[in-house]
């Protein structure tokens, strides 16, 4: 699942992480909260979540997430580098991405290993 | 209300001053008077008000012993205490006194007025004009042999050259204070101006920042991409002039490009608006500058947020001393307090003296702080965070415009005389029917007079004639009050009072030279009034009046007079402080709007261009790996890349004309006007006579004046109107007008509208004025016209 609010950004994520056979996007959402409601019907393994949203911001609902469904695994990014972002959340199942380095090869490789 | 926001402290040395001075002279004066009394006749009653004289004198130097242990309060009360007992004890003594023991409670009241604490000046005015009613009660008793003692043109000669400088003083005094207040708006208006262009400048520079980056940018991102598809499509063909390239590394370059350019539009953003200084607060921004450069060491922070707007004019303080100290490469010290003072110290032992740039500190002023050097190599920016939330109150804002418009006080004053003239009026009437005496039946004929004249300066006064109706009022009142000094001269103590009140109306006239024509006849006349009162001593032996109207009613209308004269001096000033405070208020707004401006662009490049280009850059990246094992999807993605350029490219070009027009850089309005027209949602009509060619600033002025007023009606006008704007140049003037057919408004109930708000800022910084004229049901219409040569010399 990808979840930004830019319409631009979940076009261009679709198309990159789509290259990879391994990789099929099942759902988009332009907010956390709309995350929160597809989740349970859509059968996502992974969810590409942007840091940087409104009202509940990418940090927020990767902690939701985390608690609520503690098998998926969660990709944050972000177009700011992660030190000028607030402390994300330490778990195995959580990884940080820079956006425009998002490489589909690398996604699935992480979501391999952990 | 916000009218006290913007105070500049009065500086304490300037009533300590005016005491030294007060001091030095009355010691001169005791030492003139012994010599006099000497060589003259040293009869008792002389070294008696000598004596009483000493007594004021100690008062003074006990006051500016309380002024140099910083007592302010304390002092104003010593002083005032000391003249007011010294004047009942001289006049108690020499019932001839009573002129000088009045201007010197005048001259007590206007320092009051200046400098003493707001709250009780009510208490002391109403003390002030008792003290005067007695001080003329006590000098109606029988006066001294004085006359007889001294030459009486010597006497007459000297007590003139005394109250000439007396009131003089006063006058000085009321003039100066309002001087210092019109100064001050004047000050702030040169900001407001500056600002104003200082704004229009920022718009220019984002405009070409944004033209020569991301828009180039995204030009050469689309020869790549084209590059791109060129060797997709033909792999073994040349691509344009260059040597043959693999599409591998045509992509990279591509994607290379992609990333280049998404640097340099956030260091962009970054200078325009900074996201972590918005998102996180001043600490954080701070913070982060100290983080990228080792030599900055950021000490204390508040905890929390300060105003938006004090916490992105300290950062751009400090971002332009960052800057600066990495030119010496010194290390620096910020500190900022939870007072908003910040200490930006360069810890380096250089000499040079540091200053913020002229467009900072205009924004510290603006927000009613100060930027001052403190020893060497080390700034103090203050910004008082306890101001007046905005200063955009109703009541400030009617204030402002009906002292424009009508002139309240003089007004005020007029009907003031009016009701002042009436009951006099009946006073005389029944005094005369008591005593059918002569002189009492002509004060009915002088007061007729009176009403005459005061009924044509409330006429003059309703065309706008502000200086006729001036005269008018001071002929009436000095006419009236040397008629008063001769017909009755029991009255001369009320009659000097008279006479000196409308200086006190003077002040706010902006022509210096009728000013000083005002208070020169004034002077003239009191002086007359005080000649003719020593010429008739003793007073009471005088008869005109019964003695019992004489010692209730002089004193009553000598309190009555002074009480006037000295609010209707405070009056003025508050017209005048209240100008000001409207001035500032609309500063305060500009800073905000600029600021606003600067955050909607930063977050029109960072939704917009920025999540292209970081889209752009990631398919880029995937494109490249993909090219040779999945042409056809390669091709497909490089054409929609094509297409998302083109988008891209179209959205920046559509945000730098909404920042700032091409035409406008040629001063062509019009062209300016006519582009915007086509590109609004509403139906937009537009017609221009001329402003093809004009000054830069006042296009630029006129084209964000016309923004604001569609915007204002495209939002209010409702969905079925269509707008028609006209630019006109005349000769001398340039008008622009905004008129729709929409639902219209109640213009008085919606004054306070934040879109006319900032027209009007806009408009009157270049000197303009603006009218809007609307009913509910009937439509708008928006005229601003602003005179042409005012800003192109």
């Amino acid at each position: 699942m990808v979840v930004d609010d830019s319409p631009a950004f979940r076009a261009a994520a679709g198309v990159v992480l789509g290259m990879h056979d391994a990789i099929e996007i099942v759902a988009e959402a332009a907010s956390g909260g709309e995350a929160l409601d597809l989740l349970d019907a859509t059968g996502t393994d992974l969810v590409l979540l942007d840091v940087n949203m409104a009202p509940m911001n990418g940090i927020d609902t990767a902690e939701e997430i985390l608690s609520r469904w503690p098998d998926l695994r969660i990709v944050l990014c972000s177009a700011r580098p992660r030190h000028e972002l607030s402390p994300m959340p330490v778990s195995p199942k959580v990884t940080f991405v820079l956006k425009e380095t998002l490489d589909a090869e690398a996604v699935v490789e992480w979501a391999r290993r952990s | 209300v916000g009218t006290t926001f913007v105070t500049e402290p009065v500086p304490p040395d300037r009533l300590e001053q005016l005491v030294v001075t007060n001091l030095r002279t009355d010691v001169i004066a005791q030492v003139i008077i012994a010599t006099l009394a000497i060589i003259v006749s040293p009869s008792g009653w002389v070294w008696a008000v000598w004596a009483v004289r000493w007594f004021v004198v100690g008062g003074i130097a006990l006051s500016l012993r309380a002024l140099q242990r910083d007592r302010r309060d304390r002092a104003l009360h010593v002083l005032c205490g000391a003249h007011v007992i010294g004047a009942m004890l001289t006049v108690a003594i020499l019932p001839e006194g009573i002129l000088l023991g009045l201007l010197v409670v005048l001259s007590d009241l206007v320092l009051i007025a200046r400098f003493g604490s707001p709250k009780r000046q009510q208490m002391y005015w109403w003390i002030g004009a008792l003290v005067a009613g007695v001080l003329s009660l006590l000098s109606l008793q029988s006066w001294t042999q004085f006359g007889q003692t001294i030459p009486k043109t010597l006497l007459v000669v000297g007590l003139m050259i005394h109250v000439a400088i007396t009131s003089w003083i006063v006058a000085g005094m009321t003039r100066r204070n309002a001087e210092l207040l019109s100064d001050r708006a004047e000050q702030l208006e040169r900001l407001r101006g500056r600002l104003v262009r200082a704004g229009d400048d920022e718009r220019v520079r984002i405009e070409a920042a944004l033209r020569v980056g991301p828009l180039a940018d995204l030009e050469v991102l689309a020869a790549h991409i084209n590059d791109l598809t060129a060797a997709l499509d033909y792999p073994d063909h040349e691509v344009g002039r260059e040597a043959r390239r693999s599409p591998e590394a045509v992509a990279g370059e591509a994607a290379t490009a992609a990333q280049s350019s998404l640097r340099s539009l956030r260091s962009l953003c970054h200078d325009i608006s900074p996201q972590q200084l918005r998102q996180n607060g001043l600490a954080a921004a701070t913070a982060t500058l100290a983080g990228r450069a080792a030599s900055i060491e950021c000490l204390v922070v508040p905890p929390g947020r300060l105003d938006v707007q004090v916490e992105s004019v300290l950062y751009a303080a400090v971002v332009e001393l960052v800057a600066a100290s990495h030119l010496t490469d010194s290390p620096l010290r910020v500190e900022i307090t939870s007072d908003a003072i910040a200490v930006i110290a360069n810890l380096s032992l250089s000499t040079q003296t540091w200053q913020v740039s002229p467009s900072v500190g205009d924004r510290v002023t603006a927000l009613g702080g100060s930027t001052k050097p403190n020893g060497l190599n080390s700034i103090v920016i203050e910004i008082p965070i306890g101001h007046a939330p905005e200063g955009d109150s109703d009541e400030t804002r009617q204030r402002f415009t009906s002292a424009v418009d009508e002139h309240p006080v003089l007004k005020q004053f007029i009907d003031a005389s009016f009701v002042f003239a009436t009951v006099g009026m009946i006073a005389v009437c029944g005094v005369w029917f008591a005593t059918r005496k002569h002189n009492v039946a002509a004060l009915v004929a002088v007061l007729l007079v009176v009403f005459t004249l005061l009924g044509f300066a409330r006429l003059q006064l309703r065309k706008h004639h502000v200086g006729a109706a001036l005269a008018l009022v001071c002929v009436e009142t000095s006419g009236a009050s040397v008629a008063m000094a001769l017909l009755i001269p029991e009255s001369i103590s009320a009659s000097a009072m008279t006479a000196v009140v409308p200086m006190a109306l003077a002040v706010t006239l902006t022509d210096r030279t009728i000013l000083f024509i005002i208070a020169a006849l004034q002077t003239a006349f009191i002086l007359l009034i005080a000649a003719l009162g020593v010429l008739r001593s003793p007073l009471l032996a005088a008869h005109s009046v019964p003695t019992a109207v004489a010692v209730v009613a002089i004193p009553l209308a000598v309190a009555g007079i002074t009480l006037l004269g000295v609010t209707t001096s405070a009056r003025t000033l508050n017209v005048l402080n209240d100008q000001r405070a409207a001035i500032a208020a609309s500063v305060r707004r500009l800073v905000r709007a600029r600021d606003d401006e600067g955050v909607r662009i930063e977050r029109d490049l960072h939704d917009g261009a920025q999540q292209h280009l970081v889209s752009l850059s990631m398919q880029l990246r995937a494109l490249a790996s993909i090219v040779g094992r999945d042409m056809p999807k390669a091709r497909r993605l490089a054409a929609d890349l094509r297409q998302q350029v083109a988008d891209a490219s179209a959205a920046m070009s559509s945000l730098i004309t909404g920042t700032y027009p091409t035409q406008l850089a040629g001063g062509n309005l019009a062209g300016a006007v006519r582009a915007m027209a086509d590109r609004q949602t509403l139906p937009v009509t537009f017609s221009a006579d001329g402003a093809e060619h004009l000054d830069v600033h006042l296009a630029t002025n006129a084209y964000f004046a016309c923004i604001e007023a569609l915007q204002n009606a495209t939002k209010h006008a409702g969905p079925s109107a269509s707008v028609h704007v006209h630019v006109r140049e005349l000769p001398d003037r340039l008008v622009v007008e905004v008129r729709d057919d929409g639902r219209g408004f109640d213009v008085a109930a919606v004054e306070r509208a934040r879109g006319l708000h900032h027209l009007r800022d806009r408009w009157e910084a270049v000197g303009g004025t603006v009218v809007v004229r609307s009913q509910p049901g009937s439509g708008t219409t928006v005229t601003a016209t602003v005179p042409t040569r005012a800003t192109t010399t």
